[in-house]
């Protein structure tokens, strides 16, 4: 087979493969110009003569999605920064000092992932509760944030044992403290790192329901999952408005993802063994 | 005077004791090498110096001060990486200007000093460059600039040259020798390559294991090698070590091997060995054994009649091995005509060239 | 509760807001089930809402509890005389809840566009249902159907039981299951739908609804809460659902009342302000304002005798359709009797069991979980034990740090860097995980339950023996496990097999990266919902691709037990595959090129390059993900429950976590649910162990 037919065959291949992926996805936008209605309908086509984007104005008019998404926002980007500062600081930590309790610790930030999270509600909320953090912020984004922090940690320590030991100890030699090492010489190199986890945490909380479910009680404070699923009542759904507001929730998700791909695979070092 | 005097370090790794009890001193202005085969502790007597580690035992003392629980940040030494250990985030510029910044400096002042280091190491057609952008030799030299933007009292070296190509590295070794000269502040240079050691330094301070063999200017560790290990260290080829016995016939003393026996009646101060224990370890460098067919001066007394094994040819030099008996013998020789491995050969022994070592203890027979 | 009575209710309350300036209404929607869990997880914490608006069958359940108060104290019994007495909700001889409607009962409505007079016996209905179930274009695919409903649910369902005779619970709360009745309503439906196919196949409450509403369905059954959603689109009539021809008995529909609750925890001036909101909502004045707004049935005696109503005929021929329905049972038992019947009646659907032997199981299972959730395990010897156990553990923990605390003090001085720089995420992790894992540690040891809510002991490994000691959980990890491996695997190979294309040199390679991504982009419980989506039987995309690309014939994807499972497992691999993708991405980069061209020289082929070079090489940042990807899928519960809404069909579909939500949050049983956690915790770290010394990546750590 020559290299020519080889690639040509590839690249078909790929660019099926990629069409059914998508499909999926393509199907929530299809779903989000119809009516309610006509959610069940037996057509293949994602526009059809009935399709409008009346669903997207009454989404943005006539209900408070965009408070939702300002709320979503926000802690999301509260979420992010905590995240990053907690991991990239604890990562480091792990990579690079020989403490008493390392080993546990790590071996436990793994073990954290192995506990079915749904039992972990009643806790929180008898946390919350005590501490009176229901029906705020704080306690969403202290729980998001931690949440989160496992994995994170994980994989900022992963990168940072790419790093030489060489550099900060240049830096130091340098004259930098231990602390201004760590910020002004490793930190930007652990740019795409950095970044990843920005990613994982922002993901964590964006687009999360049961916490923010039991967290939230006050619709003024709605994050966009809550809103959603409000559209979704047990006996009736608002399809179309559901599904626009799935697409209007994805499309930050989408552009993060796919502004950053190119970290994504430098940055993604779950177990980069040291070397 | 910015000496650096380290009094009985000692450090261990868990169960490892990698120092035992390390003393030397740096004097200013001196350039010292520490040389030492790999995985002896140099690194970590270095580190130590820097305050990249901290000792379990002894002083570290630069400039006359106790620097034991100085940061590194504070103690006024700069050093240079095996592996260059350049920021990659930042530009040639900004990696040399790391420091100073760091020190909060003037713009101008910043300005000056890079440029100045730059234009002394050649590399400031690159300052715009990020590390990845160099070579290993430009690299080596921003990593040079580095320390020297710095001005420090005292320079740290780790292997600078192991990354580079053997050409590259002869440049290198003159280059930093030069810089020394130039700057005249003390440097502590780390290596395993005993040319360099012997090209650049001082003083060389020789550690095996943990501890200090030999301290002492290049000849001095050449040519009074304080027991066998300095001189096998020291000096290429190798010197030929070889078990024997001084023995008197006569009233003269002879040391014999297998398949060897040397008069040694030339020697100064042969009485000494006489009173000792007739067993010892006999050393001579391959530069000391001559052709019998080119020498000037035939001593058929000190004549050894060997056979070839094996021709290293050398260019100006061919390193001829053979043996004697069982005795191995390393000859480096003019080349003046063509050896052949079998080759009945006779090697002339410079008796005034002779090393004696204490067969137990290895230590050196002074003489 | 639909958007519109929200809205409803929410006027009313703006209303009373402006009468009463200093009291501010907070309201909270929930949807039904939800707001049972949240309510319960929000009474232990000593919180929640003050008023709790929702279906009379919570009163069971939470006065068990002892989370909502006796309202008999609080109001003069006069008032509640203001009302039917159906919308009175009354358990264990105390009054709970205070309706301000009554309905939510089933009935048949039918579009009068297609029939004129509703059918009045199951044999008219099914005459009726073969002639308006019609393939009008010919392509044998049925574009009209004649009934459509939500028929897989208890709820849908139990009116036929009535109408064959007997009642699927007693006064006494105990289930009557296994009765002909039972029997003949289960062999009823799926006759409508095998033999005389009046019904869709795969038909769940959003399919119907939406038939009927655009014309595709000429009947329904549905509550009343669905007027207001047709009222626009559609010219419907209702009727009571059709006598039972063979036994000239007519369905007995649930009827139930949706109304008001107080919170136990509502104290003081609190509670009179709530007490007085309490009075506003359920008022003649208010109901009279639903009625205008919603048509909603009153239950205040006054509203009901306004000429609004009296002129309503809508609510007047509601009111006779009420006549035939039976009050909603509101003990905490209908639960586990609901559960017991929807796995059986699933069971018959798909034709997995016939209907005697269904009828049959579903009593045993009923009495079955009925016993195990109102057993109460008194704190035996084991119990003290295990609770001096504990203490001496934490003691002991005490007077090893306590010896110890020299060396932790060196080593704190030593590493404060490092110690400082772990402390805040340190506190955080503890706060949310550490804590709670405790917590559970704790409850999995005790009888915390539905009848223990309050005041739960220690009781020891009790629930642990019973998950061990139980079948079922041995089916439920075989389940887990394949669907584990089933996933992994086909993240792991798509992912690197596509990883390995993507890195060769073709056009557009970023693109595909980007694109391949999305899967992992899109928010997981949105792109679980699209799949099902996709899943259904007759309109889903999965079925009419098969169909008219490769001609075959649908598959009943969502009501099957294997299909069900697969169709969980698929979505699952769509929504993981980028990540391994990503990670062996960023493996393949590390490859220096070299090795390849080196392999070519020696005439290595394609296969052998990637056995010999490319796996070697990506196994070291492989293996960590694997592991990681392992322990989340094994942990998924989103898609699973999602996807397959819950278990169904007959709770077949259930992984290991999905079963311990089922367990915690539907079935009360929180300190099995615990255990099972834990055992599921300890599976996973041994895994863990385990893979990670066979594969010598203990050094990661
Ligand atoms: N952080 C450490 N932990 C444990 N052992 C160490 C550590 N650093 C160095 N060692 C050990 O200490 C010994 C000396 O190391 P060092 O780096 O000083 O050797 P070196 O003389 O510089 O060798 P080379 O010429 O190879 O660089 C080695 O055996 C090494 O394995
Ligand atoms: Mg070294």
């Amino acid at each position: 087979m020559s290299k020519k037919i080889e690639t040509l065959f590839i690249f078909s291949f790929l660019v099926l493969f990629t069409l059914a992926t998508l499909y999926p996805a393509l199907n929530i936008i299809g779903i989000s110009l119809r009516t309610d209605d006509a959610f069940q309908s037996r057509s293949l086509a994602l526009w059809t003569s009935e399709s409008s984007f009346r669903s997207y104005v009454t989404l943005f008019l006539k209900t408070d999605f965009l408070t939702w998404m300002k709320n979503s926002f926000l802690v999301s980007f509260v979420v992010t920064l905590t995240g990053v500062v907690l991991a990239s600081t604890s990562g480091y930590a792990l990579s690079r000092f020989n403490f008493m309790g390392r080993r546990a610790v790590l071996s436990s930030l793994l073990m954290t992932q192995m506990f079915p999270a749904t039992m972990l509600l009643l806790p929180f909320f008898i946390l919350l509760a005590k501490l009176k953090l229901i029906n705020s912020y704080l306690g969403l984004i202290i729980i998001y944030s931690s949440t989160a922090l496992p994995f994170c940690i994980w994989q900022m320590k992963g990168y940072y044992d790419t790093i030489p030991d060489a550099l900060e100890e240049a830096a130091r030699i340098d004259g930098c403290s231990r602390f201004s090492a760590f910020t002004k010489v490793i930190l930007p190199v652990s740019a795409p790192a950095l970044v990843i986890t920005a990613l994982f945490s922002f993901m964590a909380s964006w687009s999360e329901y049961v916490v923010a479910a039991i967290v939230l009680q006050d619709p003024g404070l709605y994050t966009l999952p809550l809103g959603l699923k409000s559209f979704q009542a047990s006996l009736s759904t608002q399809w179309g408005l559901y599904a626009a507001g799935a697409v209007v929730v994805s499309i930050p998700v989408m552009i993060l993802f796919i502004s950053l791909s190119r970290f994504l695979v430098s940055g993604l070092t779950v177990g980069s063994v040291k070397g | 005077m910015a000496g650096v005097s380290l009094q009985a370090i000692s450090k261990s790794f868990g169960d490892n004791t990698i120092l035992k009890g390390i003393d030397v001193q740096a004097h200013s202005r001196e350039f010292m090498v520490i040389v030492g085969p790999s995985g002896c502790g140099k690194s970590t007597l270095l580190r130590i110096i820097a305050g990249l580690e901290t000792p379990d035992g002894g002083d570290v003392i630069i400039d006359g001060e106790r620097k034991n629980d100085t940061d590194p940040s504070k103690r006024e030494v700069a050093m240079v990486f095996q592996n260059y250990a350049l920021y990659p985030t930042m530009t040639v510029y900004e990696n040399l200007a790391f420091s100073q910044r760091i020190r909060k400096r003037s713009k101008d002042e910043i300005d000056k000093r890079v440029m100045e280091s730059a234009e002394m190491l050649k590399i400031d057609e690159l300052l715009d460059r990020k590390p990845k952008e160099l070579s290993g030799g430009q690299r080596q030299r921003v990593a040079l600039g580095r320390a020297l933007v710095r001005k420090p009292k005292v320079f740290l070296f780790d292997e600078p040259l192991s990354n580079l190509d053997a050409k590259l590295r002869q440049e290198m070794r003159l280059e930093i020798k030069k810089l020394h000269t130039q700057l005249n502040n003390t440097m502590i240079y780390v290596t395993h390559d005993q040319t360099e050691a012997m090209t650049m330094a001082d003083r060389i301070c020789l550690m095996n294991n943990g501890i200090i063999e030999q301290i002492g200017t290049p000849e001095e560790l050449y040519n009074k090698p304080a027991n066998t290990f300095v001189s096998t260290f020291i000096g290429m080829p190798p010197i030929n070590l070889i078990d024997g016995e001084v023995c008197t016939e006569n009233g003269s003393a002879f040391f014999m091997s297998d398949g060897m026996r040397i008069n040694l009646e030339k020697i100064k101060n042969i009485e000494l060995l006489k009173d000792l224990d007739k067993h010892v370890i006999m050393g001579i460098r391959p530069e000391n054994l001559h052709d019998n067919y080119f020498a000037e001066i035939k001593d058929p007394e000190n004549t050894i009649k060997c056979t070839v094994d094996l021709v290293e040819n050398l260019g100006s030099v061919a390193l001829v091995h053979s043996h004697s008996g069982n005795t191995h013998l390393s000859a480096s020789l003019t080349t003046g005509k063509t050896i052949h491995p079998g080759d009945s050969l006779d090697l002339i022994v410079d008796v005034n060239s002779l090393h004696f070592f204490h067969q137990e203890t290895k230590e050196r027979i002074k003489l | 509760m639909l958007y519109e009575n929200r809205k409803a209710l929410r006027e009313v309350c703006d209303k009373y807001e402006e009468s009463h300036p200093d009291i501010k209404i907070e309201l909270t929607y929930r949807e039904t089930e939800e707001l049972r869990s949240n309510f319960q997880s929000s009474a232990i914490g000593g919180s929640g809402p003050d008023l709790i608006y929702g279906p009379s069958d919570q009163v069971g359940p939470f006065a068990v509890m002892g989370i909502i108060q006796s309202l008999d104290e609080l109001f003069p019994s006069s008032f509640f005389d203001q009302f039917l007495s159906n919308a009175v909700v009354r358990f264990q001889e105390k009054t709970w809840m205070v309706g301000d409607g009554v309905g939510n009962h089933l009935m048949l409505m039918f579009n009068k566009e297609l029939i004129s007079t509703p059918p009045e016996s199951t044999d008219e209905l099914i005459q009726m249902g073969k002639s308006l179930t019609k393939d009008l274009n010919g392509d044998g695919i049925i574009d009209q159907y004649g009934l459509v409903w939500n028929f897989t649910e208890p709820f849908f369902y139990v009116p036929w039981i009535g109408g064959f005779g007997d009642w699927f619970i007693n006064d006494d709360g105990s289930p009557n299951l296994n009765t002909k009745s039972n029997e003949n309503a289960f062999a009823f439906i799926k006759s409508l739908r095998d033999e005389h196919r009046i019904i869709p196949k795969e038909c769940d409450y959003e399919t119907a609804n939406a038939l009927f509403k655009t014309g595709r369905a000429a009947m329904i059954i549905n509550g009343d809460w669905s007027w207001g959603d047709y009222r626009d689109k559609v010219d419907f009539g209702i009727a009571a659902l059709p006598m039972v021809s063979s036994t000239g008995d007519f369905p007995t529909p649930l009827v139930s009342t949706k109304g008001y609750s107080i919170n136990v925890h509502t104290t003081g001036e609190q509670l009179s302000h709530t007490i007085d909101l309490m009075t506003y909502l359920t008022s003649p004045e208010v109901q009279l304002h639903y009625v205008r707004r919603l048509n909603v049935q009153p239950s205040s005696l006054a509203a009901l005798a306004h000429p609004n109503v009296q002129s309503n005929s809508l609510l007047n021929q509601n009111a006779d359709i009420i006549k035939k329905g039976r009050p909603m049972p509101v003990v905490p038992e209908l639960r586990a009797i609901w559960d017991a019947l929807r796995g059986e009646y699933q069971s018959v659907l798909a034709g997995t069991k016939d209907p005697h032997a269904a009828a049959v199981e579903s009593q045993r299972k009923a009495i079955d979980q009925i016993k195990t959730m109102n057993v109460v395990i008194e704190p035996g010897v084991q119990g003290k034990f295990i609770k001096g156990l504990l203490f001496l553990f934490i003691a002991a923990l005490g007077i090893v740090f306590w010896i110890k605390k020299k060396i932790y003090l060196r080593s704190f001085q030593e590493n404060k860097f490092a110690y400082l720089m772990l402390l805040p995420a340190f506190l955080g992790i503890m706060s949310v995980i550490i804590f709670p894992f405790g917590y559970n540690l704790i409850i999995s040891l005790s009888n915390f339950s539905l009848r223990t809510f309050k005041h739960w002991e220690i009781i020891g490994f009790h629930h642990f023996a019973s998950v061990l000691t139980d079948g079922g959980f041995y089916s439920l990890f075989g389940k887990t496990i394949i669907w584990t491996v089933v996933n992994v695997s086909f993240h792991v190979s798509l992912g690197v097999f596509l990883a390995v294309l993507i890195n060769r040199t073709l056009p557009a390679k970023r693109t595909f990266r980007t694109l391949l991504i999305i899967p992992w982009a899109l928010p997981q419980y949105i792109a679980a919902l699209t799949w099902r989506g996709m899943f259904n039987q007759e309109y889903g995309s999965i079925n009419l691709i098969l169909n008219q690309l490769l001609n075959m014939s649908p598959i009943q994807w969502l009501s099957q037990p294997v299909e069900a499972f697969s169709a969980c497992i698929i979505t699952n691999i769509w929504l993981g595959f980028p990540f391994m993708m990503v990670v062996a991405l960023g493996g393949l980069q590390s490859i220096p090129k070299e090795m390849y061209e080196a392999s070519q020289v020696d005439g290595a082929s394609r296969w052998q390059q990637f056995w010999n070079i490319t796996l070697p090489m990506i196994k070291p940042v492989m293996i960590p993900a694997v592991i990681l990807g392992t322990i989340w899928t094994f942990n998924n519960i989103n898609v699973v429950w999602l996807v397959s809404n819950g278990g169904e069909p007959s709770d077949l579909t259930h992984i290991l976590v999905s079963y311990v939500y089922k367990a915690a949050f539907n079935l009360y049983r929180y300190g099995y649910a615990a255990a099972l956690s834990m055992i599921i915790f300890l599976i996973l770290s041994m895994f863990t162990v385990v893979f990670m010394r066979r594969s010598k990546l203990d050094t990661v750590v």
